[in-house]
């Protein structure tokens, strides 16, 4: 036997693996199976969907041992050859074709596969007697008075972005509008973390001036788009 | 400067926030251009806003 065979061989030995594949097939036949081999589907949708389930099943097969492999092939393989499934089968995405019922078990399943590849952290070493008795050490900083505020705004932004995109009418649209909104979204409350816990500290030891080239070019790309395309709209009506 | 710059990141941080915001309602009301050049703007802005605050070491 090979020495991938081995490993292969090895990984049934344990539980985890039989739960990874079993997860795979479940996203696979809720989400994956449907589409591909639905009435009027094309052959490569059919032959990407077969791939990708041979790719959910020997993934999972490594995940003990040849863990990148196994993640590459049960994860990154797995979804591109689920992707390249829908996308030529693309009819029977419609959103007019979907059912409620199948969207929410198939973010169910796709959640379930998600935690399956789960890293297990390894146990921490047990503390001494030492370490058990010590006062727990302070914090170094606190956080800014305008943490909280500023990213509850952000938070409540981004929830009205989603609201927001509620407001389209029509199907297809809805669907774009509400990935910008949720994409905007998670951007928002990204920068405005960064923003909260970085407002008021000491940058003497860091670059020096806070108008970096980089920065300068910013404002400016932002100027210059913001005027250009406010006296284009403010021309155009 | 160190103050006025905090200031200015968040009001450039608002500043994403509401173009973004009117970026999505536009989008809903059929406003491509409109909606585009809201989020565009909106991202440039958050962008520079994290930039102010956080800048890259090394950047001329």
């Amino acid at each position: 036997m090979t020495p991938l065979l081995e490993v292969a061989a090895r990984a049934f030995k344990g539980t985890r693996t039989p739960q990874t594949m079993i997860a795979a097939v479940l996203a696979w036949s809720v989400t994956v199976a449907p589409t591909a081999f639905a009435r009027g589907s094309t052959p490569p949708a059919r032959i990407f969907a077969v791939l990708a389930l041979i790719a959910g099943l020997v993934g999972p097969l490594f995940l003990a041992e040849r863990r990148s492999i196994g993640r590459h092939i049960g994860i990154t393989a797995f979804l591109a050859l689920s992707l390249g499934a829908w996308l030529f089968s693309l009819h029977a995405l419609h959103p007019l074709r979907l059912s409620p019922f199948r969207a929410a078990t198939g973010s169910l399943a796709w959640a379930i596969f998600a935690l399956s590849w789960r890293e297990v952290w390894p146990k921490p070493p047990e503390r001494t007697e030492a370490e058990i008795q010590a006062v727990p050490l302070p914090a170094r900083a606190n956080l800014p008075a305008l943490a909280v505020p500023i990213l509850t705004a952000a938070v409540l932004g981004a929830l009205f972005f989603v609201l927001g995109a509620f407001r389209t009418r029509d199907v297809e649209r809805g669907l774009v509008a509400q990935a910008i909104a949720i994409a905007c979204g998670a951007a928002v409350v990204s920068g405005a973390s960064t923003i909260a816990t970085t407002l008021g500290k000491d940058r003497s030891a860091g670059p020096g001036r806070r108008f970096t080239g980089v920065v300068v070019r910013a404002l400016l790309l932002l100027f210059v788009i913001a005027l250009g395309g406010a006296l284009y709209i403010l021309l155009r009506t | 400067m160190s103050r006025a710059i905090d200031v200015f990141s968040i009001v450039l941080l608002a500043a994403a926030i509401a173009a973004f915001g009117f970026g999505v309602v536009a989008l809903s009301d059929r406003e491509d251009f409109k909606a585009l050049y809201l989020l565009i703007v909106g991202a440039l802005a958050l962008r520079a806003s994290v930039e102010l605050l956080r800048p890259r070491s090394g950047a001329a």
